[in-house]
């Protein structure tokens, strides 16, 4: 018995040992950075003044958080971060957290922990506020980026139903020349997340007003970024609806598999179009080859964005209001012209 | 008396020095990461790493303690994320439709126990392979809360202000600290914690001898679902929500770390100061990882390693000249009793 008690006492010891361990040395850095803040407040004015009369900062550390690192959108996003960080000399880290929120919360910490003076949030809604407040209080600048949420020092992001609005001003475009406005539309959302169905509405809110002889067949909800649900799913329309000749997608993944099953069903003529957004490498290849895929909408380089706005908001800049991400409909019309660029 | 002093401090060195050794051999994996850790902060000044530690520690440690015991009890759980995935679901369904918080714990708690009935009737009734159950459990638990969540987060919209709180967090601690104990207690002075071990190590053996080998693990699941149930909480307090993916990571971190502790896989074997130092390492490895950009590349990778290499470790100490059944060195006094 005494052994055992022993033993719990040399466990509880060393584990109080070590966390006291790292404990100092993170309490005195806590002074430190208390000390610092302090004089860092009494010279505020002039370390604005100077930075605005440098222009550039040195020894940033950016954090990267996003939902997942394994499809294009967001390994575009992660590289582009990286090379731009590595022009300016910046320290730079990313996290994947897989849509799992505690993970994220858990890379929040580690983020803070390692001294990055910048998160780029990429979180999916609110799960991550509380983190990210207190990341916040201890002087991190916080950019969310695709959301917006009650916690942030800027926020990037689209209004998502004014996207669909565009995406469904493309289409309806199409339908009015080419279709004489006979247009017999699936749309493709999903309710499984109010961006996407806000986007989804966007769709329907333009064609209704632009298109008014067009019919919507239906909206069918074909899930969140599910890998193959493009295909079945128009495979599936193009039974139901054999008078079916448009289709317009909230993204590009699911687009891009519907034009090969329009393709397979042996549908590929002038007279059959498919709309989306994203503006990904196999839409705007198939737009400019004059496949059934005919437009798509492109967003300003989004990490660019991201290291510009990081870096005035270092400088102490504020933006209390959500700042929009540019966009530009890519149609035949215009594919060459940006395939060039 | 002087030479008796002297001899007595002398026993008492070679007691503290035999100790010492056999704790780094047991523990040589983890003493490499915490001494790599160690000279990363002599290089490098993280801030409030001790908050961040704490939360994180405790949280990988409730799993990993209910995971250990499943485990030693002879269940390989590769379902108790999904578990407490849905129990994030359900308890933040609860919250948000302002059911009380006992009863929203309680409910979360029974769930647990269910989950842990579930795999005591399938190990134990059905004679089913842990690994291959519970894989399929897995699939079934994490896709139903998947439909029944919508793929959404749910949000509690009146947040419960825990996660910022330090006295919840210095509660939480004194709180794993007498879990810790309780965990201990069961393992070593209850007769149903020996037979969590006996059932790890010989379940068919346990059968022969007329011990009811279904209350055996039904008992043993209901303490881990008590660590689930923690973790689930954790988890709503931290994202204030509840999904489907939520804690879906710790899958492999939790296994690596009781890879890092010595607990055997299905044979009994583990010790609490070992969950303990490989919970530590995970954390600390994690951390490490994230601060210098590897955490996605080589994360996975790393676990994968820390698990195969625990396998080989658990299987050099199986076939050494000294090794004994786990059931056998609790009759040698002293051996498989300490922390």
């Amino acid at each position: 018995m005494k052994q055992r008690v022993l033993g719990i006492m040399l466990s509880l010891v060393m584990s109080v040992t070590m966390l006291t361990g790292c404990g100092s040395t993170a309490e005195n850095s806590t002074a430190d950075s208390a000390e610092a803040a302090e004089e860092a407040a009494d010279t505020s004015e002039v370390t604005e003044e100077l930075n605005e009369a440098v222009g550039d900062l040195e020894d940033v550390k950016i954090g990267f958080l996003a939902p997942t690192l394994q499809t294009e959108f967001f390994i575009a996003i992660d590289n582009d971060l990286k090379a731009e960080c590595e022009e300016k000399g910046w320290e730079y880290v990313a996290v994947s957290f897989d849509n799992d929120s505690s993970a994220a919360v858990s890379s929040i910490e580690n983020m803070v922990t390692s001294q990055c003076d910048v998160i780029i949030a990429m979180v999916s809604d609110s799960s991550c506020d509380v983190a990210l407040k207190a990341a916040q209080e201890e002087g991190v600048k916080i950019m969310e980026c695709g959301v917006q949420t009650d916690v942030y020092d800027v926020c990037l992001n689209t209004d998502q139903h004014g996207i669909g609005v565009e995406i469904g001003e493309m289409a309806s475009d199409w339908i009015n020349s080419q279709l004489d406005g006979k247009g017999q539309v699936v749309v493709y959302t999903t309710f499984q997340n109010q961006d996407m169905q806000n986007r989804g509405q966007g769709i329907q809110d333009a064609i209704a007003e632009n298109c008014p002889d067009a019919t919507i067949l239906e909206v069918v909800d074909i899930g969140k970024d599910v890998t193959g649900a493009g295909t079945s799913t128009t495979e599936n329309m193009l039974q139901k609806y054999p008078e079916l000749n448009t289709i317009v997608c909230y993204g590009d993944a699911a687009a891009v598999e519907s034009m090969e099953a329009v393709k397979a069903a042996g549908l590929n003529s002038d007279d059959f179009g498919i709309f989306a957004c994203d503006g990904t490498e196999q839409a705007l290849t198939s737009i400019a080859d004059n496949d059934v895929m005919r437009g798509t909408i492109v967003f300003a380089s989004i990490a660019p964005a991201m290291i510009e706005y990081s870096e005035r908001v270092l400088k102490g800049e504020e933006f209390p209001d959500m700042i929009a991400f540019e966009t530009t409909k890519i149609t035949s019309k215009n594919i060459a012209d940006f395939i060039t660029e | 008396m002087a030479d008796a002093f002297y001899a007595a401090s002398k026993k008492i060195y070679q007691i503290f020095m035999k100790k010492i050794k056999k704790y780094v051999i047991e523990n040589k994996l983890n003493i490499i990461i915490w001494l790599a850790f160690m000279l990363i902060l002599l290089k490098n000044t993280f801030l409030y790493f001790e908050y961040f530690f704490i939360r994180q520690f405790i949280i990988m440690l409730f799993i990993s303690l209910g995971v250990a015991l499943e485990m030693m009890s002879g269940d390989f759980d590769l379902s108790f994320a999904a578990q407490i995935s849905g129990a994030t679901v359900i308890g933040a369904y609860l919250l948000k439709n302002e059911i009380n918080l006992y009863v929203t714990v309680l409910f979360i708690l029974l769930l647990h126990i269910l989950g842990g009935a579930v795999k005591s009737f399938l190990m134990i009734k059905l004679k089913m392979p842990s690994i291959i159950f519970t894989l399929a459990l897995q699939m079934i638990i994490s896709k139903t809360f998947l439909i029944v969540s919508n793929e959404n987060n749910i949000i509690i919209p009146d947040k419960p202000a825990y996660y910022n709180n330090n006295m919840f967090w210095v509660l939480m601690a004194a709180l794993t600290a007498v879990l810790l104990l309780c965990v201990h207690w069961f393992l070593y002075d209850t007769y149903y914690g020996k037979y969590c071990r006996m059932l790890g190590e010989n379940t068919e053996l346990m059968e022969k001898n007329g011990l009811n080998c279904f209350a055996a693990s039904l008992i043993i699941h209901s303490f881990a679902a008590v660590f689930f149930t923690m973790a689930s909480l954790l988890f709503i307090f931290q994202t204030v929500s509840g999904s489907a993916y939520i804690g879906s990571n710790y899958l492999y971190k939790v296994l690596a770390a009781l890879c890092l502790g010595g607990i055997g896989s299905c044979n009994g074997e583990g010790r609490i100061s070992g969950i303990v130092a490989g919970t530590v390492s995970m954390v600390l490895l994690i951390f490490i990882l994230t601060s210098f950009n590897y955490v996605n590349k080589w994360e996975t990778i790393v676990e994968g390693m820390i698990i195969l290499a625990g396998l080989y470790m658990g299987r050099i100490r199986k076939t050494s000249e000294n090794y004994l059944p786990n059931s056998e060195r609790n009759l040698i006094e002293g051996e498989g009793r300490d922390l």
